[in-house]
């Protein structure tokens, strides 16, 4: 205890708010995370939040059995913009996934114990995000029965390879590979919480299903040990995904020979948008979950303080590639690009592009100010603004470079339908149902970890077994 | 804390001073009858050398800042060797004398070239941002604002160390989070005008990016070096425990991650695209003996250096970092070699795709590197000798270097 509170004082300003509420123990972080799923039953505010969640994913399956019944025409998509909400859309999800999995495997490997808090929370979003995501492209196939096409798979068509050179195929990896690495990443984590809650279950269902989940755990040294291992071997895998992912959905745009979409800057740029969005969406659910049950001991403001400045670096780093883009736009002297960058500014959808800097340019700068970063309204307030923003961003990438491409005469306009919008809000009611869901069944906070954070658990050299 | 903190630099470093002068004094000797030689074949060779010792000092300043945001034991270590690379600023200012002389002379840049410009629809629109009075107020701004950062970091630091004054651990940390993002600006401009219009019929916007990233290994490699050098010398002896080696060879091997990912993404992106804009500046890399280079650096950038700085027992001990810095900061000099060289002997716009560069290596491509380095390590040291190699009164220190814990 003296060791700890003399590495605060050593620490100064910066352990001013701790990332642990003071006063608990091992017995009190059980019982406060274990009772919100064990004790605490099915409020009334909860199954509001979830029916009406539920319904909006009704509306989702509803947009899908329809266009199954009539075919992609449905959506606003012609000939001129053949990518609309559908891309906007699994870009916007992907990008959103990607804080969960920075939290989860870079700051394990850069030993930044804040994250202890938010990281199931943020990895089961990038799960969610990622089934949202993964939807759009296969609908979008127009023949979504067919997609096991993209695989490479032994069949009698001659299609052991599929174009392997084009980087929707990429996708299709990348994604699938992501979306694996974070389930068992996930579900690697929550083995010794699940064992908690089985054992702590009253009735005999939440036991036997929490028991055949938990696959056996009885906490012994050696399962902790290859827990630890294993847990250090995924943070190790994942940490490539966080680059992989969103640099090779942006060469699904980048490859193209198409103005505002080929440059080369457009990996990078891609990934910083990503954990850029993907911070400001763990901020606008774990404000208002921490409000509701009542967990600021666990997510302190020093939490958001710090997901204020990650957001805020991405963003900076987000805003440079836009003045950037329009820079080199000039400077190619190529006149399409030079059109481009006009277009945009002032073309038809130019209020899009006004509205996206705003959103993503200027409303990040407020958390250069502490007093704003440490503030939980004004965090909430700009985090919705860059997710407007984010999905703008694509929007204008997407939509406004296939507009007007080379030949005038072959311009067009395009919006989204009805069952454009349906289908998106859609995928919102199927993410947050889910997240309804892993609130009120599963730990939302990392008990375990959580536990290691307390003063009684600092044993010297303990975190010589996280180290890379 | 029982170790002296104030113990001056020791011998194992201010013994490379003397032949650092005299690798640097040769080499300035030999530069001047090059250049009376052949004047062009001089500036060729000394952007090369600029670019790599500029991009040291620079890289010295990025990392200077992000250790201040950051924390962190390493960055308290490297941070007086940071700060003497930083405060040789005001000396790269003075280098890049000869470079604006031969932009002027109209020696360097094509887009110095009125007839060429005028007869060139691409260079003709780029006339605007390419010229040479704008070029000399962009080089003026962007050697203020380094030069105003490296005053200020290095003044805070030492006032710090004499006051204890909390208030300017504050100050430096403001000063880092904006610092970081001007100094991105005027290096990705930086790049464009030095780097980027010697052929200014290509661009690539993550050009600026990579050599952002270059500059930063190189810089941790050479910071690494020297502490790793001294690490057995007062005051670092004792201080220095293996978890500070093994984060910056993490460090290390995190920046030679990331060279590789912009690199190959520009490669990917440029190879796809095949535009008659962007691909030439391949095509002079990769053919007429250029190629041999490529796979050098595909291999000697990225490669080995990459399964060597995955091993523990290479970071841990900390000493065969010297070794393995000084590897890539040799690769570091190659690739911009590689990039720069040849932009010289190969066609430009329209004539680019039929004259491509075949290699071709000028004496003065191996001398005035090492000139240049002799010069700026000479200084190096000299400036790191003025101050305690550990900063006092740092908040962090304490928990910095407290043993078991992080």
């Amino acid at each position: 205890m003296a060791a700890q509170n003399d590495q605060d004082k050593s620490m100064g300003t910066k352990s001013l708010v701790p990332i642990i509420g003071p006063g608990h123990t091992f017995a009190s972080v059980n019982d406060k995370i274990s009772a919100i799923v064990l004790l605490r039953g099915t409020s009334f505010g909860w199954v509001v939040g979830f029916g009406i969640a539920f319904m909006i994913f009704m509306m989702m399956l509803m947009s899908i059995s329809y266009l199954l019944f009539r075919g992609v025409g449905i959506w606003g998509i012609n000939n001129r913009v053949d990518w609309g909400f559908d891309i906007i859309n699994f870009v916007w999800w992907i990008g959103i996934g990607h804080a969960g999995t920075l939290i989860s495997a870079i700051l394990l490997l850069l030993h930044q114990k804040w994250r202890t808090s938010i990281n199931r929370f943020a990895e089961a979003m990038t799960l969610f995000a990622v089934a949202c995501a993964g939807l759009f492209p296969v609908l979008h196939l127009g023949r979504p029965w067919y997609a096991y096409f993209l695989f490479p798979y032994p069949n009698t068509l001659g299609m052991y390879f599929p174009q392997f050179r084009s980087p929707l195929e990429w996708d299709v990896f990348a994604v699938s590979t992501y979306a694996s690495v974070s389930l068992v990443f996930w579900y690697v984590g929550l083995i010794p919480d699940l064992a908690t809650l089985r054992d702590r279950a009253k009735s005999w269902i939440p036991k036997t299903i929490y028991g055949i989940f938990s696959l056996g755990w009885r906490g012994s040294a050696r399962h902790w040990h290859r827990y630890e291992t294993i847990y250090l071997l995924l943070a190790g895998l994942s940490t490539p995904l966080v680059l992989s992912v969103h640099s090779i959905i942006s060469f699904d745009f980048s490859v193209s020979l198409l103005p505002g979409w080929h440059a080369t800057f457009f990996p990078p740029y891609f990934v910083a948008g990503a954990v850029f969005a993907g911070f400001a969406m763990v901020m606008t659910l774990a404000i208002p979950v921490r409000w509701v049950y009542g967990l600021e001991d666990f997510i302190t403001d020093k939490h958001l303080e710090n997901m204020g400045k990650i957001t805020l670096v991405t963003g900076n780093i987000v805003f440079y590639s836009y003045l950037m883009e329009l820079f080199y736009g000039w400077y190619s002297a190529n006149e399409y690009e030079q059109f481009m960058v006009h277009n945009r500014l002032f073309g038809p959808y130019g209020y899009m592009l006004w509205a996206l800097y705003f959103c993503n340019g200027v409303m990040p700068q407020f958390l250069w100010s502490k007093k704003i970063r440490t503030n939980s309204i004004w965090l909430f307030v700009i985090s919705m603004f860059i997710s407007v923003g984010m999905w703008l961003e694509r929007y204008v990438i997407i939509v406004v470079s296939l507009h007007r491409t080379f030949l005038p005469s072959a311009w067009g306009t395009y919006s989204g339908t009805f069952w454009d919008w349906s289908l998106y809000i859609g995928t919102m009611g199927f993410f947050l149902t889910l997240l309804f869901l892993f609130i009120r069944l599963l730990p939302m906070i990392s008990i375990s970890e959580m536990q290691m954070l307390l003063p009684e658990a600092q044993v010297p050299h303990k975190e010589e077994a996280h180290e890379a | 804390m029982s170790h002296a903190l104030d113990a001056p630099a020791p011998s194992v470093v201010t013994k490379l001073q003397m032949p650092a002068l005299i690798v640097g004094g040769i080499g300035l000797v030999a530069g001047v009858i090059g250049a009376v030689l052949n004047f062009q074949a001089f500036l060729h060779a000394y952007l090369v050398a600029f670019s790599f010792w500029n991009g040291i000092s620079l890289g010295m300043m990025l990392i200077l800042m992000i250790q201040y945001l950051s924390g962190g034991g390493w960055g308290i270590i490297l941070r007086r060797t940071l700060e003497a690379g930083t405060r040789n600023m005001w000396l790269m200012a003075v280098l890049f004398l000869p470079i604006l002389a031969g932009t002027v002379m109209n020696k360097l840049y094509i887009w110095t070239d009125h007839a060429k410009v005028e007869a060139d629809h691409h260079l003709h629109q780029k006339a605007p941002y390419l010229n040479i009075p704008f070029f000399s107020v962009r080089l003026v701004i962007y050697f203020i604002v380094w030069l105003t950062f490296a005053f200020l970091l290095n003044r805070w630091s030492l006032q710090q160390d004499q006051s204890a004054d909390k208030k300017l651990a504050r100050n430096l940390r403001n000063l880092s989070g904006p610092g970081l993002l001007i100094m991105a600006i005027t290096l990705t401009f930086s790049n464009i005008d030095w780097l980027m219009s010697l052929q200014p019929h290509w661009f690539s916007s993550m050009y600026p990016l990579i050599n952002i990233v270059g500059n930063l290994l190189a810089a941790m490699c050479f910071g690494v070096i020297f502490v790793a050098l001294m690490s057995d010398h007062a005051p670092f002896k004792g201080l220095i425990q293996t978890r500070h080696f093994r984060d910056m060879g993490n460090l290390m091997l995190a920046f030679v991650m990331l060279w590789t990912y912009t690199s190959l993404s520009q490669l990917l992106i440029t190879y796809s695209g095949n535009l008659p804009e962007e691909t030439p500046w391949y095509m002079n890399r990769i053919t007429g003996g250029w190629g041999y280079v490529a796979v050098l650096l595909l291999t000697c950038h990225f490669v080995l250096p990459f399964i060597v700085l995955l091993q523990r027992r290479v970071k841990d001990p900390g000493k065969p970092l010297i070794w393995i810095g000084t590897f890539i900061i040799a690769m570091r000099v190659v690739d911009l070699f590689w990039w720069i060289k040849p932009s010289f002997d190969a066609g430009q716009g329209l004539a680019a795709a039929y004259k491509l560069s075949t290699f071709n290596v000028h004496w003065l491509d191996i001398v005035l590197p090492l000139a240049m380095g002799g010069i700026w390590t000479w200084c190096f040291i000299w400036q790191l000798k003025k101050r305690p190699l550990v900063p006092q009164h740092d908040p962090n220190m304490k928990e910095a270097f407290a043993h078991g814990g992080h």
